[in-house]
């Protein structure tokens, strides 16, 4: 104990440090994600039957020899590939039309009805169109992502539009904004958390899009992997797949909250 | 400079029924003249202005702005509202320089000018501040500046004072004769204000207008025969000042309570 430490307010007796309890909830979780393990491996598996649920130590058997034969990572590129490209095309898409449509109070009202018929359609009922569209491959999945991309970030850009407060932009306009400026100085900004609510949630749209995607069509993907295994009951096969999903949707979730953390003011 | 004749508006509410709200007006505003146009809310008042910035279009009759009628925005004015209407992600300095900024002047002038006017409205070192980080006053204050720093002949203001508290709107008041006197002559700048506060108007003006409850006709036109410069603040305190007062509000009080909404 030096004598700069006597200076420094004394912490109540019981108080814990941050360090220590980020610690203790880290060790919690890991005890609850080891008590699930154990309960499925000597419980359920047992009960319900390794033929139907399959147990955890044979499932990260198969997903560590997945991961060293390198399937793993040619199914997950091409979902990956689908995914990133349809969240390209259906956000950019999105963007350029919620502005476009957002210029103009007539125009958004016009196409306001068949924009909620769009987003409250179920995208993959569409997916068969696609099939015989677009073929087999990376098409159709990159379709039926980018089409349920567009419409929730269209709504969520076309709702930040709609709300930029009226009195702004006409002080805007008087003071000698022309389009482009009133675009930039106003609309872009004052939607600007809207659109970035709109990115978020597209993510996992565009994720499951290209997962039921693969499940319809193709010899390619993390859908067509959990398909596979279901198809020759393989219950193993199909937890070793869905395991992957689930560490690729965590893995994103994760990137997708550290570029807002690094984005965000 | 501003001309509103034979004007009358109807508003289209939303049963499908046609409100007048402005009934006929015709009322001239004179370059360089203070006018304050005061009346019972809901009588039209922000409509007048409205039609003078070219962001509404009259249903009959002309509004004529340097003699020329006016088609689309008004691009020559400066228009405030009780909001202060600065952009919540700009500095305050960048908020000032925002007229500049559309106007092409370049980066160095933007900033000697924005300093300048920051300066007049003893904004000093508030440059990097945001907006949110301001009190009321010291966004109206930034507003201000904004405004004036395109230089319009000609500033429409719409209550532009009337969220804030009495202290600081009284030295806002004196500020804002202040510089209209600084900037030019006597009193440089013509000024449309809206206000329902009956001191303001005739602290600040050289002319009060009162209107009627809606729809909205001159009721009373009264020139105001303190000079300049003036302190808005201690003309408050001169005989005279009460006469005109009682003058106004007696042509005021029949009309206030008459509106629907009021």
């Amino acid at each position: 104990m030096s004598g700069a430490a006597a200076a420094t307010p004394i912490l109540p007796v019981n108080a814990i440090s941050p360090g220590t309890l980020r610690l203790r909830l880290v060790i919690s979780q890991l005890i609850l994600l080891i008590a699930i393990g154990l309960a499925w491996e000597y419980l359920l598996a047992p009960l319900i039957g390794v033929n139907w649920i399959s147990r955890p130590s044979e499932i990260y058997d198969r997903l560590t020899r997945l991961i060293a034969s390198g399937d793993l990572l040619w199914h997950l590129q091409a979902t990956l590939t689908a995914a990133f490209i349809g969240y390209a095309i259906g956000g950019a898409a999105a963007l350029a039309s919620a502005f476009l449509i957002g210029s103009s109070v007539a125009a958004d009202d016009v196409s306001r009805p068949f924009v909620t018929a769009g987003y409250s359609f179920p995208k993959e009922a569409i997916a068969p169109v696609f099939i015989i569209f677009f073929g087999i491959g990376l098409g159709p999945k990159i379709a039926l992502a980018a089409l349920s991309v567009y419409f929730i970030v269209y709504q969520n850009a076309i709702a930040g539009v709609r709300l930029v407060d009226p009195d702004l932009t006409r002080v805007m306009r008087i003071m000698g904004a022309n389009r482009v400026q009133l675009f930039t100085l106003v609309i872009a900004p004052a939607s600007a958390p809207w659109i970035f609510t709109g990115l978020r949630l597209a993510v996992r749209y565009a994720f499951t899009a290209v997962i039921f995607g693969e499940m319809l069509s193709g010899n390619r993907g993390l859908g067509y992997l959990v398909k596979y295994a279901a198809n020759l009951f393989d219950a193993a096969g199909v937890f070793a797949a869905l395991a992957s999903v689930m560490l690729v949707s965590v893995a994103l979730t994760a990137t997708l909250q550290a570029v807002e953390r690094t984005v965000g003011r | 400079m501003i001309a509103w004749t034979g004007l009358s508006k109807y508003f289209l509410a939303p049963d499908g029924q046609a409100i007048q709200v402005v009934d006929d007006i015709t009322l001239d505003v004179q370059r360089n003249e203070f006018v304050s146009l005061v009346g019972p809310s809901g009588c039209g008042k922000s409509t007048l202005l409205n039609l003078a910035a070219g962001l509404d279009t009259p249903t009959r009759g002309t509004v004529l702005f340097d003699g020329a009628a006016l088609t689309g925005l008004n691009r020559a004015v400066g228009y405030m509202t009780q909001k202060d209407t600065l952009l919540p992600w700009k500095t305050t300095g960048e908020n000032v320089a925002v007229p500049l900024r559309m106007r092409g002047v370049p980066r160095v002038d933007c900033a000697r000018m924005v300093a300048k006017y920051l300066a007049l409205m003893g904004m000093d070192g508030f440059a990097d501040y945001y907006p949110a980080q301001l009190s009321g006053g010291m966004r109206k204050r930034a507003a201000i500046a904004r405004t004036l720093i395109y230089q319009p002949d000609c500033l429409l203001m719409d209550e532009p004072f009337g969220a804030l508290d009495v202290q600081i709107r009284l030295l806002l008041q004196r500020e804002l004769a202040r510089i209209l006197e600084s900037e030019g002559g006597a009193n440089g700048k013509t000024v449309v204000f809206v206000t329902h506060d009956l001191r303001e108007a005739i602290a600040l003006s050289d002319r009060v207008v009162v209107l009627s409850a809606r729809p909205a006709r001159i009721k009373y036109d009264r020139r105001i025969p303190f000079g300049r410069p003036r302190d808005p603040l201690s003309v408050q305190f001169l005989p005279e000042f009460d006469v005109i007062y009682k003058e106004l509000w007696d042509a005021l009080e029949s009309e206030v309570g008459k509106g629907t909404d009021a």
